[in-house]
């Protein structure tokens, strides 16, 4: 069969549109026009995402699209992850993610949390109202390459700061990038809780913890 | 005028003769307050705890109403978990606040025969009397009630799973919007016989930079089944607040064509009062807009004087506003700030004759 980037155009359609049921038999497809497992993530994929995250971030869909999506794209990353260590893709890294504690909202980092997944990276979910030690024992049994945490409340950002200072106690700081986001959360808040990013939604959190990776793969 | 006269007038499009204050405390910010003020608590064993410390706050700090509780809210503790009497579970934060992990529906076929009605029983009133009784028949009782959205969410077991289903399920959307309306129905029912004056709906249904789905999604799974609550509270002759945290702009429109008499919290980070007052103050009594995240929390008194001072003047003339926090009282709100607050609306907030 030959190969038909028209597969992979409908895939990002298929991502776009949260079509769970269509994806996986499209991404079937295309492996089996013998396209690359990684150029289905992030040529199909992954482009799909991204382009309903510009929807996103216009304000022209809403979280339910984007849930929808997220839902689509990890059933179909759960069909593709064979194929992409069968084909020798390294790992793209591990994120270990939470909502500080006293703070018990979710969607925002689970959203986050699927897109990247999505996105093909290993993710630990803590859950809500992880308390500074948790995080600390997360990043020191995981050896992850990003630390990402969610705060709602202003009077809970000051945990950002907490964890950060531990894991500089813990001797742990150097080997995690910190990345913050929540509704108050702010460029200047992050940088003086001594975080490495900040987001100001669910896809912004995804492309920087592609950038902050980045800065662990030039180390 | 009197408490009672003040608030309904401003509901229902008035001039009173001053600024209405009201709040929404929890029981954490109701001890605080008592206790900067040398208010001896009844103790944890009254059932009634939160009713009558609020009670006692009205009069000692000459507020209006504080609006009382969803009766619907009280939970069970059992052992780690908390429940609610419609088999939703819970688990407690830090800081004492239960969050939700799980709920009793996961598919269409379990809110077949589904009603929540049978879990109401009369005692749930009695919180309605006590305050009566305590304030008098000269102060407003106002009520909150949990709209259908979040009660729907709450039967699924978390916001983001109903999400998911206004894209993908929608049948189940519809299931659960009906089953949460006829309960909502019938707790206003309820409440205008136990004597309440007013209904405040809680529909959180935007973030700070929007909603949190569309218009559309709004129309088609939301907007129909408000319209029977606040037709069913007109019919009671009880004004009904529309309380929805974040940026409400999009549907600003709607929540007026539904009937809704008011606008609350009307968040300063993401609402300009100016503009709110300008684009619907005219239709909507608007009820907040005091900064409960920084300024009530970290700020001086002189500051919380000076805001409430120029909100009063921006959102107060010709009536329709209520002094009120922008969203509630809780733990990290400086008792002297909030007395401050109240202060400073009685200072500003007198109408002219």
């Amino acid at each position: 069969m030959a190969r038909d980037a028209g597969v992979l155009r409908e895939i990002a359609a298929a991502v776009e549109a949260g079509d769970d049921e269509a994806l996986p038999a499209l991404v079937q497809e295309a492996l089996g026009q013998g396209m690359p497992a990684a150029s289905v993530l992030d040529d199909g994929l992954v482009a799909g995402m991204e382009s309903l995250g510009r929807q996103f971030g216009a304000g022209e869909v809403f979280l339910p699209e984007v849930l929808a999506a997220a839902d689509a794209l990890n059933a179909a990353v759960s069909v593709l992850g064979p194929h992409l260590v069968a084909e020798g893709n390294p790992a793209r890294g591990k994120v270990v993610i939470g909502t500080v504690a006293g703070d018990v909202h979710s969607i925002g980092k689970n959203l986050v949390a699927l897109l990247l997944r999505g996105n093909g990276y290993e993710v630990t979910d803590l859950g809500v109202d992880v308390s500074v030690e948790e995080f600390v024992a997360a990043v020191a049994d995981e050896r992850p390459q990003v630390l990402a945490m969610s705060a709602l409340l202003s009077s809970t950002t000051a945990q950002f700061a907490a964890v950060t200072e531990a894991l500089e106690i813990a001797g742990l700081r150097r080997q995690v990038r910190v990345l913050v986001g929540g509704a108050p959360v702010r460029q200047e808040f992050a940088t003086r809780a001594g975080a490495d990013g900040f987001a100001a939604n669910c896809v912004a959190a995804v492309a920087e913890a592609t950038r902050l990776m980045a800065e662990t793969e030039d180390e | 005028m009197n408490s009672k006269e003040r608030v309904l007038t401003s509901l229902r499009g008035g001039q009173p003769d001053r600024v209405p204050i009201v709040e929404t405390p929890d029981l954490a910010s109701l001890l605080n307050l008592a206790a900067a003020l040398g208010i001896p608590s009844p103790g944890p064993e009254d059932t009634y705890l939160v009713h009558r410390m609020a009670c006692r706050l009205v009069l000692e700090l000459g507020l209006d109403a504080m609006l009382m509780p969803d009766p619907l809210d009280v939970m069970e503790h059992d052992g780690g978990i908390i429940r609610d009497r419609f088999g939703s579970e819970y688990r407690e934060s830090v800081h004492g606040e239960p969050y939700l992990f799980r709920g009793p529906v996961e598919k269409l076929e379990d809110t077949v025969g589904l009603d929540m009605r049978p879990a109401v029983s009369s005692a749930d009133f009695a919180p309605i009397a006590v305050t009566r009784d305590a304030l008098g028949p000269e102060r407003p009782v106002i009520m909150w009630l949990t709209a259908p959205f979040k009660l729907s969410w709450r039967l699924r077991g978390g916001m983001q799973e109903l999400l998911t289903d206004f894209a993908k399920r929608p049948e189940l959307v519809h299931a659960l919007a009906r089953v949460t309306t006829d309960l909502l129905v019938s707790m206003v029912e309820g409440a205008a016989d136990a004597g309440v004056d007013a209904i405040i709906l809680a529909g959180d249904i935007a973030g700070e930079e929007g909603p949190l789905f569309s218009p559309r999604h709004f129309r088609e799974y939301v907007r129909p089944y408000y319209e029977e609550i606040v037709a069913s509270s007109h019919a009671r002759n009880m004004p009904v607040i529309y309380h929805g945290d974040g940026n409400m702009w999009p549907f600003m429109e709607e929540i007026i064509d539904i009937g809704f008499h008011g606008f609350n919290p009307i968040q300063p980070q993401c609402m300009d009062i100016a503009e709110v007052k300008r684009s619907v103050g005219d239709r909507l009594c608007l009820v907040g807009n005091i900064d409960c995240r920084d300024l009530l929390c970290t700020g001086t008194e002189e500051e919380v004087e000076r805001v409430v001072r120029e909100t009063i003047a921006i959102a107060a003339p010709g009536g329709g506003y209520m002094l009120h926090s922008s969203n509630s009282l809780h733990h990290d709100v400086r008792p002297e700030n909030y007395i401050a607050m109240v202060r400073a609306g009685q200072k500003y907030g007198i109408y002219p004759d």
